[in-house]
Protein backbone atom coordinates (compact mmCIF):
# COMPACT_ATOMS: atom_id res chain seq x y z
CA UNK A 1 0.00 0.00 0.00
CA UNK A 2 2.72 2.18 1.05
CA UNK A 3 4.75 1.58 -2.32
CA UNK A 4 1.16 2.32 -4.25
CA UNK A 5 1.36 5.67 -2.40
CA UNK A 6 4.79 6.90 -3.05
CA UNK A 7 4.10 5.38 -7.03
CA UNK A 8 0.95 7.65 -7.25
CA UNK A 9 3.22 10.77 -5.49
CA UNK A 10 5.31 10.18 -8.23
CA UNK A 11 3.28 10.34 -10.87
CA UNK A 12 1.52 12.83 -9.95
CA UNK A 13 4.60 15.25 -8.87
CA UNK A 14 5.99 14.42 -12.52
CA UNK A 15 9.46 13.28 -11.23
CA UNK A 16 8.71 10.49 -13.79
CA UNK A 17 8.71 12.52 -17.01
CA UNK A 18 11.71 14.58 -16.37
CA UNK A 19 15.52 13.83 -18.41
CA UNK A 20 18.44 13.15 -16.30
CA UNK A 21 19.69 17.03 -16.38
CA UNK A 22 23.69 16.73 -17.59
CA UNK A 23 26.13 16.93 -14.78
CA UNK A 24 28.83 20.04 -14.66
CA UNK A 25 31.71 18.24 -16.08
CA UNK A 26 29.37 16.93 -19.32
CA UNK A 27 27.83 20.16 -19.58
CA UNK A 28 31.96 21.77 -19.75
CA UNK A 29 32.27 19.05 -22.63
CA UNK A 30 30.04 20.09 -24.34
CA UNK A 31 29.99 23.67 -24.37
CA UNK A 32 33.30 25.28 -23.56
CA UNK A 33 35.28 25.72 -26.98
CA UNK A 34 32.57 24.73 -29.28
CA UNK A 35 30.04 26.14 -31.11
CA UNK A 36 26.48 25.59 -31.89
CA UNK A 37 23.35 26.43 -33.65
CA UNK A 38 19.96 26.30 -32.63
CA UNK A 39 16.41 27.76 -31.50
CA UNK A 40 15.83 29.93 -28.84
CA UNK A 41 12.33 29.03 -28.02
CA UNK A 42 11.95 32.03 -25.39
CA UNK A 43 13.22 34.63 -28.30
CA UNK A 44 11.07 32.63 -31.13
CA UNK A 45 14.87 32.81 -32.85
CA UNK A 46 17.22 30.96 -34.87
CA UNK A 47 20.80 31.45 -33.82
CA UNK A 48 24.19 30.43 -33.75
CA UNK A 49 27.03 31.00 -31.14
CA UNK A 50 30.37 30.26 -30.42
CA UNK A 51 31.29 29.78 -26.47
CA UNK A 52 35.15 30.65 -25.62
CA UNK A 53 36.96 28.30 -23.34
CA UNK A 54 37.30 30.78 -20.70
CA UNK A 55 33.48 31.83 -20.59
CA UNK A 56 32.72 34.89 -22.99
CA UNK A 57 29.77 33.89 -25.31
CA UNK A 58 29.44 35.45 -28.84
CA UNK A 59 25.73 34.95 -30.22
CA UNK A 60 24.77 35.79 -33.64
CA UNK A 61 20.57 35.99 -33.63
CA UNK A 62 18.30 35.97 -36.42
CA UNK A 63 17.93 39.49 -37.70
CA UNK A 64 19.64 41.21 -34.69
CA UNK A 65 23.29 42.42 -34.31
CA UNK A 66 26.04 40.19 -33.09
CA UNK A 67 26.06 40.25 -29.06
CA UNK A 68 28.86 39.04 -26.45
CA UNK A 69 27.89 37.98 -23.08
CA UNK A 70 29.75 34.95 -20.77
CA UNK A 71 28.82 31.47 -20.03
CA UNK A 72 29.23 29.36 -16.62
CA UNK A 73 28.60 26.48 -15.45
CA UNK A 74 27.80 26.39 -11.66
CA UNK A 75 28.04 23.55 -8.98
CA UNK A 76 24.42 22.60 -9.04
CA UNK A 77 24.92 21.13 -12.33
CA UNK A 78 23.43 24.90 -14.16
CA UNK A 79 24.30 26.31 -16.82
CA UNK A 80 24.22 30.81 -16.87
CA UNK A 81 24.52 32.78 -19.31
CA UNK A 82 24.61 36.74 -19.25
CA UNK A 83 24.29 39.52 -21.52
CA UNK A 84 24.69 43.17 -20.31
CA UNK A 85 21.47 44.57 -19.59
CA UNK A 86 20.11 41.76 -18.78
CA UNK A 87 19.50 39.11 -15.79
CA UNK A 88 21.75 36.14 -15.64
CA UNK A 89 19.48 32.72 -17.05
CA UNK A 90 20.64 29.67 -15.21
CA UNK A 91 19.00 26.42 -16.32
CA UNK A 92 19.90 22.68 -15.95
CA UNK A 93 20.54 20.67 -19.83
CA UNK A 94 19.37 17.93 -20.77
CA UNK A 95 19.88 15.50 -23.65
CA UNK A 96 17.14 15.81 -26.44
CA UNK A 97 16.49 13.60 -29.68
CA UNK A 98 18.60 13.62 -32.65
CA UNK A 99 22.01 14.55 -30.33
CA UNK A 100 19.52 17.87 -29.84
CA UNK A 101 20.42 18.91 -26.45
CA UNK A 102 17.71 21.87 -24.24
CA UNK A 103 18.16 24.23 -21.98
CA UNK A 104 15.30 23.76 -18.88
CA UNK A 105 13.88 25.72 -16.40
CA UNK A 106 13.49 24.25 -12.80
CA UNK A 107 9.81 23.89 -13.62
CA UNK A 108 10.53 21.70 -16.61
CA UNK A 109 10.09 24.82 -19.30
CA UNK A 110 12.68 24.56 -22.24
CA UNK A 111 13.95 28.17 -23.57
CA UNK A 112 16.34 26.89 -25.68
CA UNK A 113 17.09 23.95 -27.96
CA UNK A 114 20.82 23.34 -29.24
CA UNK A 115 20.11 21.32 -32.68
CA UNK A 116 23.89 21.05 -33.80
CA UNK A 117 27.34 21.50 -31.79
CA UNK A 118 30.62 21.65 -33.55
CA UNK A 119 34.14 21.94 -32.50
CA UNK A 120 35.93 25.09 -32.21
CA UNK A 121 34.81 28.53 -33.82
CA UNK A 122 33.06 27.29 -36.68
CA UNK A 123 31.03 30.59 -37.56
CA UNK A 124 34.21 32.32 -37.28
CA UNK A 125 33.07 35.10 -34.35
CA UNK B 1 -27.11 45.37 -32.75
CA UNK B 2 -26.29 47.33 -29.56
CA UNK B 3 -28.27 49.26 -27.99
CA UNK B 4 -28.19 53.09 -28.21
CA UNK B 5 -28.83 56.48 -26.20
CA UNK B 6 -30.17 54.55 -23.13
CA UNK B 7 -30.07 58.44 -21.52
CA UNK B 8 -31.36 57.73 -17.88
CA UNK B 9 -31.72 53.97 -18.71
CA UNK B 10 -28.07 53.59 -19.08
CA UNK B 11 -26.11 52.65 -15.84
CA UNK B 12 -22.29 53.21 -14.91
CA UNK B 13 -22.49 49.76 -13.83
CA UNK B 14 -22.38 48.64 -17.56
CA UNK B 15 -18.73 49.12 -17.83
CA UNK B 16 -18.25 45.95 -16.03
CA UNK B 17 -19.08 44.35 -19.13
CA UNK B 18 -16.61 45.95 -21.08
CA UNK B 19 -14.10 45.18 -17.58
CA UNK B 20 -15.05 41.23 -17.50
CA UNK B 21 -14.27 40.70 -21.51
CA UNK B 22 -11.01 42.79 -20.88
CA UNK B 23 -10.46 40.78 -17.73
CA UNK B 24 -11.44 37.15 -19.50
CA UNK B 25 -9.04 38.06 -22.44
CA UNK B 26 -5.99 38.40 -20.19
CA UNK B 27 -7.28 35.48 -17.84
CA UNK B 28 -6.68 33.07 -21.26
CA UNK B 29 -3.51 35.24 -22.60
CA UNK B 30 -1.99 33.77 -19.05
CA UNK B 31 -2.04 30.16 -20.22
CA UNK B 32 -0.04 31.73 -23.32
CA UNK B 33 2.17 34.09 -20.93
CA UNK B 34 3.12 30.93 -17.96
CA UNK B 35 3.15 28.19 -20.44
CA UNK B 36 5.50 29.63 -23.62
CA UNK B 37 9.35 30.84 -22.51
CA UNK B 38 10.01 33.97 -23.47
CA UNK B 39 12.51 36.25 -22.14
CA UNK B 40 10.54 39.10 -22.89
CA UNK B 41 8.29 40.59 -19.85
CA UNK B 42 5.09 38.82 -21.66
CA UNK B 43 5.05 36.47 -24.43
CA UNK B 44 4.93 38.09 -27.42
CA UNK B 45 4.17 37.91 -31.32
CA UNK B 46 8.07 37.22 -31.31
CA UNK B 47 7.96 34.16 -29.61
CA UNK B 48 3.68 32.72 -30.89
CA UNK B 49 4.72 33.22 -34.78
CA UNK B 50 6.91 30.83 -34.92
CA UNK B 51 4.99 27.78 -33.61
CA UNK B 52 2.06 29.45 -35.19
CA UNK B 53 3.74 29.35 -38.93
CA UNK B 54 5.68 25.91 -37.93
CA UNK B 55 4.86 22.30 -38.16
CA UNK B 56 1.24 21.54 -37.58
CA UNK B 57 0.96 20.27 -34.06
CA UNK B 58 -0.81 19.72 -30.41
CA UNK B 59 0.96 23.32 -29.63
CA UNK B 60 -0.27 24.84 -32.95
CA UNK B 61 -3.44 24.04 -32.09
CA UNK B 62 -3.58 25.06 -28.19
CA UNK B 63 -1.81 28.09 -29.27
CA UNK B 64 -4.25 29.12 -31.78
CA UNK B 65 -6.92 28.56 -29.79
CA UNK B 66 -5.92 30.48 -26.93
CA UNK B 67 -5.00 33.69 -29.18
CA UNK B 68 -7.82 33.20 -30.90
CA UNK B 69 -9.91 33.61 -27.46
CA UNK B 70 -7.85 36.41 -26.32
CA UNK B 71 -8.21 38.49 -29.65
CA UNK B 72 -11.94 37.91 -29.64
CA UNK B 73 -12.40 38.77 -26.08
CA UNK B 74 -10.12 42.39 -26.39
CA UNK B 75 -12.11 43.05 -29.20
CA UNK B 76 -15.22 42.49 -27.30
CA UNK B 77 -13.93 44.66 -24.28
CA UNK B 78 -12.61 47.63 -26.86
CA UNK B 79 -16.17 47.24 -28.60
CA UNK B 80 -17.99 47.82 -25.06
CA UNK B 81 -15.47 50.48 -23.84
CA UNK B 82 -16.25 53.03 -26.82
CA UNK B 83 -20.33 52.11 -26.19
CA UNK B 84 -20.11 52.74 -22.64
CA UNK B 85 -17.89 55.94 -23.40
CA UNK B 86 -19.87 57.18 -25.63
CA UNK B 87 -23.11 56.20 -23.50
CA UNK B 88 -22.21 57.70 -20.40
CA UNK B 89 -21.51 60.66 -22.18
CA UNK B 90 -24.89 61.48 -22.86
CA UNK B 91 -26.06 59.82 -19.27
CA UNK B 92 -23.90 62.65 -17.42
CA UNK B 93 -26.59 64.91 -19.15
CA UNK B 94 -29.43 63.30 -17.59
CA UNK B 95 -30.93 64.03 -14.23
CA UNK B 96 -30.36 60.57 -12.64
CA UNK B 97 -26.86 61.60 -12.86
CA UNK B 98 -26.84 64.20 -10.80
CA UNK B 99 -29.12 62.42 -8.61
CA UNK B 100 -26.04 59.53 -8.26
CA UNK B 101 -23.65 62.45 -7.54
CA UNK B 102 -25.49 63.17 -4.70
CA UNK B 103 -26.30 60.40 -3.15
CA UNK B 104 -23.97 57.02 -1.65
CA UNK B 105 -24.10 55.20 -5.40
CA UNK B 106 -21.74 58.22 -6.21
CA UNK B 107 -19.00 55.80 -5.06
CA UNK B 108 -20.01 53.04 -7.97
CA UNK B 109 -18.72 55.90 -10.55
CA UNK B 110 -15.08 54.49 -9.44
CA UNK B 111 -15.91 51.60 -12.52
CA UNK B 112 -14.97 54.09 -15.01
CA UNK B 113 -11.34 54.61 -14.00
CA UNK B 114 -11.35 50.81 -12.61
CA UNK B 115 -12.16 49.44 -16.45
CA UNK B 116 -10.19 52.46 -17.86
CA UNK B 117 -7.09 50.83 -16.56
CA UNK B 118 -7.85 47.53 -17.93
CA UNK B 119 -7.88 48.92 -21.11
CA UNK B 120 -4.44 50.30 -21.04
CA UNK B 121 -3.39 46.25 -19.85
CA UNK B 122 -5.98 45.55 -23.11
CA UNK B 123 -3.64 48.07 -25.49
CA UNK B 124 -0.27 46.16 -23.65
CA UNK B 125 -1.49 43.10 -24.73
CA UNK B 126 -3.09 43.22 -28.01
CA UNK B 127 0.22 45.35 -28.76
CA UNK B 128 2.29 42.64 -27.54
CA UNK B 129 0.76 39.48 -29.39
CA UNK B 130 -0.14 41.45 -32.46
CA UNK B 131 3.00 43.82 -33.32
CA UNK B 132 6.16 42.04 -34.68
CA UNK B 133 9.44 43.43 -32.37
CA UNK B 134 7.45 45.57 -30.15
CA UNK B 135 9.48 44.30 -27.26
CA UNK B 136 12.69 45.73 -28.86
CA UNK B 137 10.84 49.73 -28.01
CA UNK B 138 9.18 48.34 -24.46
CA UNK B 139 11.61 50.62 -22.35
CA UNK B 140 10.16 53.47 -24.89
CA UNK B 141 6.88 52.40 -23.78
CA UNK B 142 6.54 52.34 -20.20
CA UNK B 143 6.75 56.17 -19.24
CA UNK B 144 3.88 56.66 -21.36
CA UNK B 145 1.79 53.74 -19.71
CA UNK B 146 2.44 55.02 -16.48
CA UNK B 147 1.77 58.81 -17.62
CA UNK B 148 -2.02 57.06 -18.93
CA UNK B 149 -2.12 54.81 -15.32
CA UNK B 150 -1.46 58.02 -13.48
CA UNK B 151 -4.06 60.43 -15.56
CA UNK B 152 -6.42 57.18 -14.38
CA UNK B 153 -5.42 57.44 -10.79
CA UNK B 154 -6.15 60.94 -10.61
CA UNK B 155 -9.82 60.69 -12.18
CA UNK B 156 -10.29 57.78 -9.72
CA UNK B 157 -8.71 59.43 -6.46
CA UNK B 158 -11.14 62.91 -7.67
CA UNK B 159 -13.94 60.48 -7.43
CA UNK B 160 -13.09 59.54 -4.32
CA UNK B 161 -12.56 62.82 -3.10
CA UNK B 162 -15.57 64.42 -3.90
CA UNK B 163 -17.31 61.09 -2.31
CA UNK B 164 -15.70 61.47 0.94
CA UNK B 165 -15.58 64.92 1.25
CA UNK B 166 -18.67 65.07 0.87
CA UNK B 167 -19.55 61.92 3.06
CA UNK B 168 -17.81 63.49 6.23
CA UNK B 169 -18.93 66.93 5.60
CA UNK B 170 -22.92 66.12 5.11
CA UNK B 171 -22.64 62.64 6.82
CA UNK B 172 -24.54 61.71 3.74
CA UNK B 173 -23.64 57.69 4.32
CA UNK B 174 -26.75 55.45 4.70
CA UNK B 175 -25.94 52.59 6.39
CA UNK B 176 -29.81 50.90 6.23
CA UNK B 177 -29.15 51.26 2.75
CA UNK B 178 -25.70 50.34 2.12
CA UNK B 179 -26.05 47.18 3.47
CA UNK B 180 -23.28 45.10 1.32
CA UNK B 181 -19.74 45.24 -0.24
CA UNK B 182 -20.58 47.22 -3.29
CA UNK B 183 -18.40 49.99 -1.75
CA UNK B 184 -15.46 48.31 -2.52
CA UNK B 185 -15.75 48.77 -6.33
CA UNK B 186 -13.62 51.99 -5.44
CA UNK B 187 -10.46 49.55 -3.80
CA UNK B 188 -11.10 47.29 -6.74
CA UNK B 189 -9.62 50.70 -9.18
CA UNK B 190 -7.29 51.70 -6.62
CA UNK B 191 -5.68 48.19 -6.71
CA UNK B 192 -6.30 47.82 -10.61
CA UNK B 193 -4.34 51.35 -11.02
CA UNK B 194 -1.80 49.76 -8.25
CA UNK B 195 -1.28 46.63 -10.90
CA UNK B 196 -1.32 48.66 -13.73
CA UNK B 197 1.58 50.61 -12.39
CA UNK B 198 3.29 47.85 -11.36
CA UNK B 199 4.07 46.57 -14.25
CA UNK B 200 7.02 48.48 -15.64
CA UNK B 201 8.82 47.61 -12.15
CA UNK B 202 8.74 43.91 -13.10
CA UNK B 203 9.63 44.17 -16.47
CA UNK B 204 11.33 47.34 -17.26
CA UNK B 205 15.56 46.92 -16.79
CA UNK B 206 15.64 50.67 -16.20
CA UNK B 207 16.47 51.80 -12.20
CA UNK B 208 14.68 54.78 -12.77
CA UNK B 209 11.79 53.21 -14.23
CA UNK B 210 11.59 50.53 -11.89
CA UNK B 211 11.60 53.13 -8.62
CA UNK B 212 8.86 55.32 -9.85
CA UNK B 213 6.74 52.60 -10.63
CA UNK B 214 7.25 51.43 -7.36
CA UNK B 215 6.67 54.53 -6.15
CA UNK B 216 3.54 55.03 -7.57
CA UNK B 217 2.04 51.52 -7.33
CA UNK B 218 3.05 51.87 -3.61
CA UNK B 219 1.14 54.69 -3.02
CA UNK B 220 -2.11 53.36 -4.65
CA UNK B 221 -1.64 49.82 -3.24
CA UNK B 222 -1.04 50.50 0.27
CA UNK B 223 -4.03 53.14 -0.16
CA UNK B 224 -6.56 50.07 -1.61
CA UNK B 225 -5.29 48.10 1.51
CA UNK B 226 -6.06 50.51 4.55
CA UNK B 227 -9.40 51.30 2.48
CA UNK B 228 -10.28 47.72 2.40
CA UNK B 229 -10.05 47.33 5.89
CA UNK B 230 -12.28 50.19 6.88
CA UNK B 231 -14.79 49.19 4.49
CA UNK B 232 -14.98 45.79 4.95
CA UNK B 233 -15.35 46.69 8.24
CA UNK B 234 -18.26 49.38 7.61
CA UNK B 235 -19.35 46.60 5.14
CA UNK B 236 -20.06 43.48 7.38
CA UNK B 237 -21.52 45.57 10.19
CA UNK B 238 -24.19 46.79 7.96
CA UNK B 239 -24.73 43.45 6.71
CA UNK B 240 -24.65 42.14 9.86
CA UNK B 241 -27.21 44.54 10.91
CA UNK B 242 -29.64 45.30 7.93
CA UNK B 243 -28.87 42.01 6.20
CA UNK B 244 -27.22 42.06 2.70
CA UNK B 245 -29.02 44.16 -0.39
CA UNK B 246 -30.08 40.81 -2.83
CA UNK B 247 -29.25 43.39 -5.71
CA UNK B 248 -25.78 43.89 -4.49
CA UNK B 249 -25.03 40.64 -3.22
CA UNK B 250 -22.02 39.54 -5.66
CA UNK B 251 -20.38 42.28 -3.62
CA UNK B 252 -19.37 39.47 -1.27
CA UNK B 253 -16.99 38.72 -3.86
CA UNK B 254 -14.99 41.71 -5.02
CA UNK B 255 -12.68 40.87 -2.36
CA UNK B 256 -11.59 37.81 -5.17
CA UNK B 257 -10.55 40.35 -7.32
CA UNK B 258 -9.04 43.29 -4.92
CA UNK B 259 -6.87 40.36 -3.71
CA UNK B 260 -5.63 39.15 -6.64
CA UNK B 261 -4.48 42.34 -7.85
CA UNK B 262 -3.00 43.20 -4.58
CA UNK B 263 -1.15 39.99 -5.00
CA UNK B 264 0.25 40.21 -8.73
CA UNK B 265 1.04 43.97 -7.42
CA UNK B 266 3.21 42.29 -4.77
CA UNK B 267 4.46 39.35 -7.41
CA UNK B 268 5.53 42.12 -9.73
CA UNK B 269 7.32 44.24 -7.45
CA UNK B 270 9.59 41.78 -5.89
CA UNK B 271 10.40 40.10 -9.34
CA UNK B 272 11.18 44.21 -10.19
CA UNK B 273 13.11 44.63 -6.95
CA UNK B 274 15.32 41.07 -7.52
CA UNK B 275 16.21 42.55 -10.90
CA UNK B 276 17.42 45.78 -10.53
CA UNK B 277 17.87 46.40 -6.69
CA UNK B 278 19.10 43.22 -6.17
CA UNK B 279 16.79 42.36 -3.19
CA UNK B 280 15.74 39.08 -2.81
CA UNK B 281 12.35 36.88 -2.26
CA UNK B 282 12.99 33.38 -2.83
CA UNK B 283 9.99 31.07 -4.00
CA UNK B 284 9.31 29.71 -0.72
CA UNK B 285 7.88 33.56 0.68
CA UNK B 286 5.73 33.91 -2.96
CA UNK B 287 4.39 30.44 -1.79
CA UNK B 288 3.50 32.32 1.48
CA UNK B 289 2.03 35.16 0.29
CA UNK B 290 0.34 33.50 -2.35
CA UNK B 291 -1.37 30.73 -0.42
CA UNK B 292 -2.87 33.42 2.31
CA UNK B 293 -4.57 35.81 -0.51
CA UNK B 294 -5.89 32.59 -1.82
CA UNK B 295 -6.91 31.18 1.07
CA UNK B 296 -8.82 34.75 1.31
CA UNK B 297 -10.49 34.33 -2.12
CA UNK B 298 -11.64 30.76 -1.49
CA UNK B 299 -13.52 32.08 2.05
CA UNK B 300 -14.84 35.02 0.54
CA UNK B 301 -15.73 32.75 -2.90
CA UNK B 302 -17.36 30.31 -0.85
CA UNK B 303 -19.40 32.84 1.42
CA UNK B 304 -20.51 34.66 -1.13
CA UNK B 305 -21.93 31.00 -3.52
CA UNK B 306 -24.03 30.31 -0.33
CA UNK B 307 -25.46 33.80 -0.30
CA UNK B 308 -26.18 33.76 -3.94
CA UNK B 309 -27.25 30.54 -4.11
CA UNK B 310 -29.90 30.84 -0.86
CA UNK B 311 -31.43 34.09 -2.40
CA UNK B 312 -31.78 32.29 -6.18
CA UNK B 313 -29.37 35.11 -7.84
CA UNK B 314 -27.82 32.65 -10.29
CA UNK B 315 -31.60 31.89 -11.58
CA UNK B 316 -33.13 35.55 -11.08
CA UNK B 317 -30.31 37.78 -12.04
CA UNK B 318 -28.28 35.43 -14.96
CA UNK B 319 -31.47 33.75 -16.36
CA UNK B 320 -34.56 35.36 -14.67
CA UNK B 321 -36.03 38.84 -15.02
CA UNK B 322 -33.97 40.69 -12.74
CA UNK B 323 -31.40 40.95 -14.73
CA UNK B 324 -29.33 44.15 -14.22
CA UNK B 325 -26.03 45.99 -15.02
CA UNK B 326 -24.64 44.88 -11.90
CA UNK B 327 -25.01 41.37 -12.58
CA UNK B 328 -22.16 42.01 -14.09
CA UNK B 329 -20.15 41.97 -11.02
CA UNK B 330 -20.86 38.39 -11.22
CA UNK B 331 -17.88 38.15 -13.87
CA UNK B 332 -15.13 39.89 -12.12
CA UNK B 333 -14.67 37.09 -9.67
CA UNK B 334 -14.91 34.84 -11.91
CA UNK B 335 -12.03 36.23 -14.09
CA UNK B 336 -9.75 37.15 -10.84
CA UNK B 337 -10.28 33.44 -9.03
CA UNK B 338 -8.50 31.63 -12.41
CA UNK B 339 -5.99 34.24 -13.20
CA UNK B 340 -4.71 34.15 -9.15
CA UNK B 341 -5.24 29.99 -9.38
CA UNK B 342 -2.44 30.44 -12.56
CA UNK B 343 -0.28 32.36 -10.47
CA UNK B 344 -0.17 30.41 -7.09
CA UNK B 345 0.12 27.39 -9.80
CA UNK B 346 3.54 28.36 -11.68
CA UNK B 347 4.75 30.77 -8.74
CA UNK B 348 3.85 28.52 -5.71
CA UNK B 349 3.70 24.34 -7.30
CA UNK B 350 6.16 25.13 -10.05
CA UNK B 351 8.34 27.74 -8.90
CA UNK B 352 8.85 25.62 -5.85
CA UNK B 353 9.17 22.71 -7.91
CA UNK B 354 6.54 20.60 -6.19
CA UNK B 355 5.04 19.86 -9.84
CA UNK B 356 6.87 19.96 -13.38
CA UNK B 357 5.20 21.36 -16.09
CA UNK B 358 3.02 19.17 -19.21
CA UNK B 359 2.77 16.44 -16.02
CA UNK B 360 -0.82 14.95 -15.11
CA UNK B 361 -0.56 17.00 -11.90
CA UNK B 362 -0.11 19.74 -13.57
CA UNK B 363 -3.23 19.59 -15.84
CA UNK B 364 -5.14 18.57 -12.97
CA UNK B 365 -4.52 21.91 -10.86
CA UNK B 366 -5.28 23.58 -14.07
CA UNK B 367 -8.37 22.39 -14.93
CA UNK B 368 -10.52 24.01 -12.13
CA UNK B 369 -9.19 26.87 -13.45
CA UNK B 370 -10.33 26.38 -16.59
CA UNK B 371 -13.74 25.41 -16.13
CA UNK B 372 -14.16 28.51 -14.12
CA UNK B 373 -13.16 30.62 -16.92
CA UNK B 374 -15.16 28.53 -19.49
CA UNK B 375 -18.75 29.26 -16.65
CA UNK B 376 -17.43 32.76 -17.18
CA UNK B 377 -17.11 33.26 -20.68
CA UNK B 378 -20.68 31.63 -20.95
CA UNK B 379 -22.13 34.16 -18.20
CA UNK B 380 -20.19 36.57 -19.86
CA UNK B 381 -22.34 36.37 -23.31
CA UNK B 382 -25.32 35.69 -21.76
CA UNK B 383 -25.29 38.95 -19.97
CA UNK B 384 -24.08 41.07 -22.84
CA UNK B 385 -26.54 39.44 -25.07
CA UNK B 386 -29.52 40.01 -22.75
CA UNK B 387 -28.48 43.70 -21.45
CA UNK B 388 -26.91 45.72 -24.50
CA UNK B 389 -27.66 43.24 -28.17
CA UNK B 390 -31.28 43.82 -28.02
CA UNK B 391 -33.05 46.15 -28.88
CA UNK B 392 -35.35 46.19 -25.92
CA UNK B 393 -32.37 45.42 -22.76
CA UNK B 394 -33.30 43.80 -19.98
CA UNK B 395 -34.62 46.85 -17.42
CA UNK B 396 -32.42 48.67 -14.98
CA UNK B 397 -34.15 48.25 -11.47
CA UNK B 398 -31.68 49.91 -9.99
CA UNK B 399 -28.48 50.71 -11.81
CA UNK B 400 -25.78 50.63 -8.76
CA UNK B 401 -25.48 48.68 -6.16
CA UNK B 402 -26.07 50.49 -3.37
CA UNK B 403 -29.48 51.96 -2.93
CA UNK B 404 -29.38 56.00 -3.14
Amino acid sequence: MKRFAMLGLLILSGAAWAATPLTADQIKTLIGGNSASGFAEALGKNYTAYYTPDGKLIQLLEGKPKRVGTWKVTDKNEFCTKFPSEPERCTKVVAGENGEYQRVKDDGMVTNTWKKFTKGNTYKY
Amino acid sequence: MICKNLQEKYSPMYHLGALGSGGLAISFFLYLNFLLPHESGIISFDQLWPILSGEPSLRMLWVGLCLAIVLILLATHFVLMVWNTREFSLYKKTEAYALLKNSSAEISLMVVPLTMAMTVNAFFVSGSLLIPGLWDYIEYLFPFAMAAFLVIGFYAMHIMGNYFTRMLLHKGYDFEQNNSLAPMISIFALSMIAVGLAAPVAMSHTREVVAIGFALSSFFATSAALLMLVMLVIGFSTMLTHGIRPAAAPSLWLMIPITTLLGITFMRTTHGLHESFESHVGPADHFVVLMALFSIQIMFGLLGYAVLKKINYFKDYIHGDKCQATTFALVCPGVAFPVFGLFVVKFGLLGNGLIQMWTPAHYLFLLPFLLIQLITLRTLFILVRRLQFTPDPAPVHSPNMQAA
